[in-house]
């Protein structure tokens, strides 16, 4: 159903609040796309803030355009229309990887991200190191790695950067059990103090970790301050 | 690291050459990895060339024509032209390969362009030295007369190319189908390089029609800086300056719209 | 010889029973009054009768005792009064609310429906303002009694006390039990009860007259939310929330037969897209159901043909939001019943 009339915004009052200086605000944002079959209009208008040290947790189903938007948020596309403010640095999505080059070692790609925020290389290495717990595998291209060991080493290179804010997709839960408890660790524990945008299927973490969360539906967004509200429309979309 | 604004030109410039600087190293590492003999193919791959060329060149048409020893031209004309083919193709597929990087906030196509077109001007520079030392010191080449002439023909033609490569870019952002036309043009443009041959030893009339190239005035002046006034060069300074300019002018207006249409998949 | 008395329950029809009683006694002597509303009820009354003439008092029959009525093509006397009595007497008698008063007025209506429209019934009119008198003789040749002036006056005299020339309303005051308390609640009642039960009186009222109605209204206030604390329907529906259902009720009723329930609403502000889904329940049982797609706005009717087998058994007509939804605005404009028998 694609209509070229605007359309007021769900959320008025998502979209009417005021920006705050440290936070990331989003508004009005509209994303087409020109496919050969015509305009795909994937978000239609969706607006909301995220507070320093607040977690956000964005629910909707595959097809809603959740990858779209963490596209448009991460920076690497520019939305149709509606502006994203950003206040706070903020992470690639976790499970992207940092821009991994399959030909280069664990080691170099390492030092690649080191030099691009300028963290000292080696304390960058001890780190990623130390959590990743890939040891002599770091040598080798990454291209050899197996999937996990990739996550690992993603996750890893995330949490290396001091980000305001986090942006969390699907891979928490990669790795054995000790592994992930780590994660849990590093995320919700030592980095009690971040801000999260949270984009995940696990109602659990959500429910433990989230402040507010932001349900996404057909292309358009509703905050909610109550997440039992919000997951109980989610888990019925 | 990242507040809004609230940087001072001096930390911006800072940041940048950060960025790009790390986006160099990468370069480096991607094309020329670990297990091979590291960073030095850089300069090992054009040099390789240039000999086999030079010598295949001698073989053919024997050590001097029209009064200028041919290794020396081919030398000079072979590294301009590689020049040329590799930033050319390399910016071409510049903003496909680093898609995957626009997630890191400080990371702009541009960059990614500027940080392949560095790597490019001192390698291939590197590469012509290498191959130039050994020949020097063996006694097949005279020495360089002009070091500042040298460097600054170099200087300003990559910085041109640069710019044209820029341009192209753009346009096979834009256009799938342009994207087809960059390998012939790069070979039909071959003689408009004046890479091997030198302006001195064309007719009247036709020296008219190739000085219209820039790159001819590059090469001409990249030579006059390493013949000295013993060879007959022909170029204009200004003229190559005006290009160089023109070029970049046109090429960062365009890449500030085309950097809004570059989508990851 | 059984005097059949039909109709909602009523000061009016407590009366004219006991007129009726009255005028009979004169003549017969010994006359059964039997209350019966099933054929259980009425067997049972039949076999404990001490006379050959009885009266036989029906508010709610079930339909086998209207068929069986029906059959026997005895006649029927119809006993009716305006709505708000009605509700009034029903809240003396079942204790219940307002609103459960006015559902079992339905419940009555619907019952009495076939009886009170086949032809061999007579309505008997009946005005509070009309004497004793007027109306026993009314009653008198209505049915064919016989009885000479004196025992009429008697008669007239055993339920007015004073003189058959006093207001039925007034001689109701005096000897209808609770008939004072009945319209004593009928003067109080709010300026929205009265509107309602004047909407309700003009579909509900006309399932009494010969002319079977088309269609009968139901008020949309009468359907109720399903958020605690379950307030009435009023106003718009938003769609916030997950899937659910949203309104339940009117545990109305309907007589017997094929109908088709048209509900009008529409629907503002639906962006992100939504499933909406109405059914008829009664009894435990889904009579009927449908779904659909929501578009963006709009006015619709949704249709939905169902069948009735018991005046007796309420029903409900429930809207549900099918899908979690983060906008949507729905009113409910209208609902009406139409007959399809």
């Amino acid at each position: 159903m694609t209509s070229s009339a605007p359309v007021l915004p769900v959320d008025l009052e998502a979209a009417n609040a005021p920006i705050r200086k440290n936070s990331i605000a989003i508004r009005n944002l509209v994303k087409d796309y020109h496919t050969p079959t015509g305009t795909a209009h994937v978000l239609k208008g969706i607006s909301f803030d995220v507070q320093a040290g607040e977690k956000i947790a964005i629910l909707g189903r595959n097809g809603a355009g959740k990858s779209t938007l963490v596209k448009l948020v991460g920076g690497v596309e520019r939305p149709t229309s509606g502006f994203i403010y950003r206040g706070m640095s903020m992470s690639w999505p976790i499970a992207f990887g940092g821009g991994f080059e399959p030909t280069m070692t664990g080691l170099d790609n390492i030092r690649f991200i080191a030099r691009l925020y300028n963290q000292p290389i080696r304390e960058t290495i001890e780190r990623v190191d130390d959590f990743a717990e890939l040891g002599k595998h770091l040598m080798s291209p990454v291209k050899s790695y197996s999937s996990g060991m990739r996550a690992r080493l993603a996750f890893a290179l995330t949490l290396a950067i001091d980000f305001d804010c986090f942006l969390i997709d699907e891979v928490i839960s990669v790795g054995d059990q000790r592994f992930q408890r780590k994660s849990h660790e590093a995320l919700f524990e030592k980095r009690k103090h971040c801000a999260m945008i949270l984009i995940s299927h696990d109602i659990g973490i959500i429910r433990s970790y989230c402040d507010r969360a932001v349900v996404l539906k057909a292309g358009r967004s509703k905050v909610f301050e109550d997440l039992d509200f919000a997951i109980q429309i989610y888990s019925a979309l | 690291m990242y507040a809004m604004g609230r940087q001072t030109t001096g930390q911006k410039l800072r940041s940048k050459a950060r960025t790009i600087n790390a986006l160099l190293v990468r370069e480096l590492m991607v094309r020329f990895g670990h297990g091979n003999i590291g960073f030095m193919w850089l300069v090992g791959e054009p040099l390789i060339l240039t000999i086999g060329v030079m010598g295949m060149w001698t073989l053919l048409y024997g050590e001097q024509k029209h009064g200028v020893k041919i290794m020396p031209v081919v030398l000079t004309g072979y590294s301009t032209l590689t020049l040329f083919r590799h930033i050319i193709s390399r910016y071409v597929n510049c903003f496909r390969d680093n898609a995957g990087l626009l997630f890191h906030r400080s990371v702009r196509p541009v960059d990614t362009l500027i940080a392949r077109g560095l790597l490019e001007t001192v390698g291939v520079l590197i590469a012509f030295f290498v191959a130039y030392i050994p020949m020097r010191l063996l006694g097949y080449f005279d020495p360089i007369y002009d070091y500042s002439l040298l460097l600054s023909a170099w200087f300003l033609f990559c910085f041109g190319i640069s710019g044209f490569g820029m341009i192209v870019a753009c346009i096979c952002q834009m256009s799938e189908t342009a994207e087809r036309f960059v390998q012939p043009m790069l070979y039909l443009a071959i003689p408009a390089t004046g890479s091997f041959f030198m302006v001195a030893w064309l007719p009247e009339s036709a020296q008219k029609i190739v000085l219209l190239s820039p790159l001819v005035h590059c090469n001409e002046m990249f030579r006059a800086g390493y013949f000295g006034p013993s060879v007959a060069t022909s170029w204009n300074g200004w003229y190559v300056v005006t290009w160089a300019l023109v070029n970049n002018a046109i090429a960062w207006t365009l890449v500030k719209r085309t950097q809004r249409h570059i989508e990851i998949s | 010889m059984i005097f059949i008395c039909a109709g909602p329950l009523s000061p009016n029809l407590l009366f004219v029973m006991q007129l009726l009683l009255a005028m009979l006694e004169r003549v017969h002597g010994v006359v059964d009054v039997v209350t019966a509303n099933t054929v259980e009820e009425l067997r049972a009354a039949l076999q404990e009768r001490r006379s050959h003439v009885m009266i036989l008092m029906t508010t709610c029959p079930s339909e086998e005792i209207s068929a069986s009525i029906l059959r026997n093509r005895m006649s029927i006397l119809l006993v009716t009064q305006d709505f708000a009595t009605l509700a009034c007497q029903s809240m003396r008698t079942t204790g219940s609310d307002f609103v459960g008063a006015l559902r079992d007025v339905t419940r009555q209506v619907s019952a009495l429906s076939p009886v009170a429209t086949s032809e061999g019934t007579a309505r008997l009119p009946i005005a509070e303002q009309d004497t004793v008198h007027a109306v026993a003789t009314r009653l008198m040749l209505m049915l064919g009694l016989s009885l000479d002036d004196n025992q009429l006056e008697e008669a007239c005299i055993a339920i007015s006390k004073d003189s058959s020339s006093t207001t039925v309303i007034d001689a109701q005051r005096q000897s209808v039990e609770r008939a004072a308390d009945t319209y004593q609640s009928r003067d109080i009642l709010l300026p929205h009860e009265v509107l309602l039960i004047k909407r309700l009186e003009e579909s509900y009222g006309a399932l009494m007259d010969r002319e079977h109605p088309e269609s009968v209204e139901i008020p949309t206030e009468m359907l109720i939310r399903a958020e605690p604390p379950h307030p009435h329907l009023e106003g718009t529906i938003d769609l916030l929330g997950p899937s659910r259902i949203l309104t339940f009720g009117p545990y109305m009723h309907l007589p017997v037969g094929r109908w088709r329930a048209e509900l009008l609403f529409d629907i503002r502000d639906n962006h992100s897209g939504n499933e909406f889904a109405m059914d008829i329940f009664s009894n435990d049982v889904v009579l009927a159901f449908a779904k659909t797609q929501m578009p963006r706005e709009g006015t619709f009717q949704a249709e939905l043909n169902f069948e009735i087998t018991r005046a007796s058994a309420a029903f409900e007509v429930r809207t549900f939001v099918y899908v979690g939804a983060i906008e949507g605005v729905l009113t409910i404009q209208s609902l009406k019943m139409v007959a399809l028998t």
